[in-house]
């Protein structure tokens, strides 16, 4: 219990961090996008109030927090010990959204687009976003093609196969290794095979049928 | 990585996530507010 309190501080504090950054530099950006404090320097354009501490507080704060989320992430399992890795999307993706914002639509003094801002925010989504997709669920097949196709027919073929083995007084369902047996085996795998490479391909349809008639021509004669 | 792992906590778990987020976005909302 005691992780998953830490794990929700963690997730919690992440957030506000987040939550200061983005609010934080677009009070940055309402004065022009820069602004410094401190130093033995004539400052040009100060900060608004508070916005030093907050960016400080936002930034180690979201290691901080991310690092307790990952480790009792870690300890409770499952999708959990990754979950803190969206906030790096959360990050890119919020800020770059200051970004393009602000420069479609700047503030008074600027006007049109401001390309200064739009190339970073469009590069902020980027580094956001093409890592969402990686968590986009896995479409293409893990290995060789096994489609319901493929299954249909080739259990049709293996049916039709033990149907003429048993006309022609072969036990094929005994599970014995009588040679009569082993021998409809054989001719089974072997138009499976060739039924494979009809439906990846290989074979068009009429050479198919022709290596078909071919082996079961050669079945009945041996 | 997602998914990798076969063991499954408790379902309740995904909406203390989801509370988590919503409650460090007030805050951060809060806070900045508090310190601007």
């Amino acid at each position: 219990m005691g992780d998953v309190a830490l794990y929700a501080i963690g997730i919690a504090g992440l957030a506000a961090c987040l939550t200061l950054l983005f609010l934080g530099m677009r009070a940055v950006m309402d004065i022009g996008g820069f602004c410094a404090e401190g130093g033995p320097f004539e400052i040009r354009q100060r900060c608004p109030e508070g916005i030093p501490l907050i960016m400080v507080l936002g930034v180690f704060g979201l290691f901080g927090f991310g690092a307790l989320m990952g480790w009792k992430g870690a300890v409770i399992g499952g999708v959990y010990a990754g979950l803190v890795l969206l906030a790096w999307p959360a990050l890119f993706l919020s800020l770059g959204w200051n970004f393009l914002e602000y420069a479609l639509w700047p503030p008074a003094p600027a006007q049109g687009i401001v390309w200064g801002w739009l190339i970073p925010g469009v590069l902020f989504l980027l580094m956001g976003g093409l890592p969402l997709l990686a968590l986009l669920p896995d479409r293409r097949p893990s290995r060789a093609p096994e489609s319901a196709e493929l299954r249909r027919t080739r259990s049709r073929l293996v049916n039709a196969m033990a149907a003429r083995a048993e006309q022609r007084g072969w036990r094929v369902e005994t599970g014995g290794s009588t040679s009569g047996s082993a021998q409809a085996d054989d001719l089974v795998s072997r138009l499976e095979r060739l039924a494979t490479l009809r439906l990846n391909g290989t074979l068009t349809e009429l050479e198919f049928e022709q290596a078909k008639r071919a082996l079961l021509d050669a079945e009945t004669v041996g | 990585m997602f998914g990798a792992d076969p063991y499954q906590p408790p379902r309740w778990l995904a909406v203390v996530v989801i509370a988590a987020v919503l409650c460090g976005v007030l805050l951060g909302v809060w806070l900045f507010g508090a310190i601007t």
